[in-house]
Formats: C-alpha cells, sequence, structure tokens
C-alpha cells in the first residue's frame, strides 16, 4: 500500500504540491491526472525518491522510500527527459538497468527493443525525442519494478509506437500485476487501460476513485433551455453551453434510477461524458477547487 | 552483489579506457620529451614531476563528472544516494592509488634514462604519500564543489566553493613540489603536512555527503 500524508512539496515560494494524502491499493494502473504546473511530476519524484518533501510523508508498505535501498530497488521511474548518460550507447544503458533491477526481464527488452525499432548502439544523445520515449517504456516495462512509474512516458513517439506501448504495457501487467502509474495528457488514449484515476489540480487533490465510478459521474443533460435549468438546479454543473433554445449542461454527480426517469419524462436526453471531458471540466481555469470538490 | 560494489565496478567499466588513454598519451608523451631533453641538455631538466601534478587535478575532474553525469543515473537504476558516494570513492581511491604508484614509478624511470642515481626508495616513497594524499583531497575538493552546486545551484553552490576547496588549498600549500619532487616550502613537517591534509580531506568529505545525502535528482547534469 503507497500512503501519502500531508504531502506538500514547495520551491522556494511556490507550492507545487499542498497537502496530499491519499492510498494507492497495490497491483492497479493508476492514472495521474492533471494539467501542466498541476504537481504531478513533484508528486511522483517524492514517491520515486527523487526528492524529500518539504513536508508529510510517503510510505510504501510502511516505510520511507527515501533512501531506503530495498525499496528504491522496486521503484522504477521514468521521466520525460531520460536518466541517462547522453554519451552512453542506448544498450550500454539497458546493460545497467539489467545488471542493478532484482526483476528484470531481458527477453521482454529484447522483444521491446524491437517493436520500437530501436538501435541499441546508438548513443542516446543522438536519439531523436521519440526514440528516448521507447527507451524510457523498454526500461520502464523490462524492470518489471513492483512499483512502476512513468511520467508522460509517451513524448514524442508517434501514434503507432504509442498503441505499441499501451498494448504492451497491458499484456505485460496482465501477466505480472504490478503497480502501475501513469501520468499523462492522452487521457483519451489511456482511458480503458486505468482501473483508478488521480486528479490533482493546482496542487491539491481533486478526485481519487476507481474509474467507472469517475466516469459515472458525468452526465450532459440536453434538451429544451428553460427544463433544462430546472432539472440542472441545486446540482453541481461543470459546464453549460447553448444554442438558440437549445441548452446541453454537464452535472457532476451521478443520477440515480429516479432521476434518470424524471429527466427522460421531461423530455431531456442523457449521453455520457468521456473521462477527459471531465477532467477538462473540473481543471478548468474558471472553476474553484472547492467547487469541483 | 551489492550496490556499493556495482557501482564502483561500472564507474571504473565505464572510465577506464579514458583513464588508461589520458596515461599512456601522458607517459609516452614525457618519455619522448625526456629523451629529447637528455640528448639537448646537460644535466637534462625533469619533466615527470612537472607535469605529473596534473594527475592530482585531473581526479578533482573525475569526482566532478561522477556527480554530473553518474548520479542521477545510479539513482534512477534504484541506487541509494550514500551507495552511489561510497562506491564512486573507491573509485576515486583506487585512481588515487594507481596515480600515487605511477608518479614515483614515472620519476624513477626518468632518472634512469638521464642516467642519474639519486633516486631512492625513500624518494619514492615519499613521492607515492605526498601524491596519494594529494589526490585523495582533489577528488574530494572536486566532488563537493560538484555536490554544493548540484545540491544548491550556482549561487549557493557557489558560496560552498570556499570550504569545498579546502583540501586541494591544504596540499598545494603544504606539500608543493618542485620539478624534481622535492618539497618545496617546508612551512610543516612533512608528517604534519599529510596530517593536516588528511585532516581537511576527511572534513571536506563529511561535507560533500552533507551535500548530496538527500539531494533532489535533477533533470539535466547540474540542474
Amino acid at each position: 500500500m503507497i500512503s501519502l500524508r500531508d504531502l506538500t512539496v514547495r520551491y522556494g515560494a511556490t507550492t507545487a504540491v499542498e497537502s496530499i494524502s491519499v492510498d494507492l491499493a497495490p497491483g492497479k494502473i493508476y492514472g495521474l491526472l492533471g494539467r501542466n504546473g498541476s504537481g504531478k511530476t513533484s508528486l511522483l519524484s517524492v514517491l520515486s525518491a527523487y526528492r524529500k518533501p518539504s513536508s508529510g510523508s510517503v510510505t510504501i508498505d510502511g516505510s520511507d522510500p527515501f533512501e531506503n535501498r530495498a525499496l528504491m530497488r522496486d521503484i522504477v521511474f521514468v521521466r520525460d527527459a531520460l536518466d541517462a548518460v547522453e554519451g552512453d550507447r542506448a544498450g550500454t544503458l539497458l546493460d545497467l538497468h539489467a545488471r542493478m533491477r532484482p526483476c528484470w526481464d531481458a527477453e521482454l527488452a529484447a522483444k521491446l527493443v524491437a517493436t520500437f525499432e530501436l538501435d541499441p548502439r546508438k548513443r542516446i544523445g543522438a536519439l531523436s525525442r521519440g526514440q528516448r520515449s521507447s527507451l524510457g517504456v523498454v526500461i520502464g516495462l523490462a524492470s518489471r519494478a513492483p512499483l512502476t512509474i512513468l511520467d508522460e512516458a509517451y513524448l514524442g513517439m508517434d501514434a503507432a509506437a504509442r498503441m505499441a506501448f499501451y498494448r504492451e504495457m497491458l499484456a505485460d501487467y496482465l501477466e505480472h500485476p504490478r503497480t502501475i502509474i501513469l501520468s499523462t495528457h492522452l487521457i483519451q488514449e489511456v482511458a480503458d487501460l486505468l482501473e483508478e484515476v488521480v486528479i490533482i489540480d493546482r496542487g491539491r487533490l481533486v478526485v481519487h476513485e476507481d474509474t467507472d465510478t469517475f466516469r459515472s459521474r458525468g452526465v450532459a443533460v440536453t434538451g429544451a433551455a428553460e427544463t433544462v435549468d430546472a432539472f440542472a438546479a441545486g446540482r453541481a454543473v461543470l459546464a453549460e453551453q447553448s444554442l438558440g433554445g437549445t441548452r446541453q449542461v454537464t452535472l457532476y454527480g451521478a443520477l440515480d434510477a429516479d432521476e434518470r426517469r424524471q429527466a427522460e419524462s421531461a423530455g431531456l436526453s442523457l449521453s455520457p461524458v468521456g473521462i477527459q471531458d471531465l477532467f477538462v471540466h473540473l481543471t478548468s481555469p474558471e472553476r474553484t477547487l472547492e467547487a469541483a470538490r | 552483489m551489492n550496490a556499493r560494489r556495482q557501482v564502483t565496478e561500472h564507474l571504473l567499466r565505464t572510465y577506464r579506457p579514458v583513464l588508461i588513454w589520458f596515461t599512456g598519451i601522458f607517459v609516452v608523451g614525457v618519455v619522448i620529451a625526456d629523451i629529447v631533453a637528455a640528448r639537448v641538455a646537460d644535466p637534462a631538466p625533469g619533466i615527470w614531476m612537472y607535469v605529473a601534478i596534473a594527475f592530482r587535478y585531473w581526479i578533482g575532474i573525475i569526482a566532478v563528472i561522477f556527480i554530473a553525469n553518474n548520479l542521477r543515473q545510479f539513482v534512477a537504476v534504484g541506487v541509494t544516494r550514500r551507495d552511489f558516494m561510497a562506491g564512486a570513492l573507491v573509485v576515486g581511491v583506487l585512481a588515487s592509488v594507481a596515480f600515487a604508484v605511477l608518479v614515483p614509478l614515472g620519476h624513477g624511470i626518468e632518472y634512469a634514462i638521464h642516467g642519474g642515481s639519486g633516486f631512492s626508495a625513500a624518494t619514492g616513497f615519499r613521492e607515492f604519500a605526498v601524491t596519494l594524499v594529494a589526490c585523495l583531497a582533489s577528488f574530494i575538493a572536486g566532488s563537493a564543489a560538484c555536490s554544493g552546486i548540484y545540491r544548491f545551484g550556482a549561487w549557493g553552490g557557489l558560496a560552498l566553493i570556499i570550504p569545498a576547496l579546502l583540501p586541494a588549498a591544504a596540499t598545494t600549500i603544504f606539500l608543493p613540489t618542485d620539478s624534481d619532487g622535492q618539497l618545496i616550502a617546508q612551512y610543516l613537517p612533512l608528517s604534519l603536512a599529510l596530517t593536516v591534509s588528511l585532516v581537511a580531506t576527511a572534513a571536506v568529505t563529511v561535507l560533500s555527503h552533507w551535500e548530496l545525502k538527500d539531494a533532489t535528482i535533477r533533470r539535466s547534469a547540474l540542474g
């Protein structure tokens, strides 16, 4: 179990992560979603022992991962800037991980290198943005670390490579379940992979729940403007738009069977809202955090 | 195999070719210069000790490269900062010992090329001790200076450069040698000068450890 308690990360006067408390059960794929500068990477850096929190705590199975020899071996953190010596060859970096990572799967690494068409003899500094990301994905997956953190690992990868990444990740996860935290802006692409979503905005936790529950919280209600307004009264409205006499509002909060019947009998149409749309509404600059909660 | 040893082995594997090439070119260059000097001057001037001082500065640069280049790479493979520091320190000590052996050895060979007979075992041992202490001081000074910048950024690190360079300053002041390997200005007896340098080195080792023990792993070499 990963437990964050009142976790805060500050950079001088800037607070990147503000008093986040959350528990993440092992053996699931989590989506960590947030806008640019929302504090995702800072949070992941603390989790992966790359930095100390300014205050609060992180524990993994009851122990602080920072400078913890046993835990650090079991965490792989792949961030957009590949942590490697630019002059080294890709193969040298893979060899280093192979020697240091207790669960390294050389066969999987070789397969992924072939899938992403990486040349292990090429120097890291000479790799394209997409190739560097692919190399990071190879390391992230072949390490088979009990805690695998992929922070925007897809940057620069073309659509085919990203699909291969998702496919390989899911296949390997099903065979070797572990905790995977995927930080991404390509929400729609990964929505079906995620078992739970964690949304942070401006350093604070906005949502943490399983993906299906989160998905069910959003509903778009469309119909005559007056009827829609009457139905939406007293509910959390994330967004609204009008065209002539027709209005559509996006509501946050699941509707029960009675509410659905009431809406349909009033001539309103109900449609689901995608995770990405919900995310956009919940983290739009106009919304205050309190309203989002 | 423990993490410290893995760090040491990886660093040795990575930097050994550079070290061998550097030393090889250096030795060949000095031997050629010595042969030429022996033909054109009488008595021929000693060159080896004059240029061998470069070893101590070079080892300081190695320490900088380790932190700037390799720290984040090792933390990324799951090695703790203290295991990295311990593994890198072993490389620094091994390189210092190698240079400390090479310096009197080269000096003895130079004497032989020049046909001199004044090189004794005592001279060799003194040069070994002085070079070893100077190289260790340089390694730790380079490590502490770079650690300060890595941890606190350019301005904060700049303030820490003065204490970081104390070991190098101590060996420069108390253990300076001339082109024949003789101590130039003996402010202190040799044993005391060596002790002072080692104490400064040990103190700055503690500083370097303090700087890195909970440093944030940055995205680039020096943040």
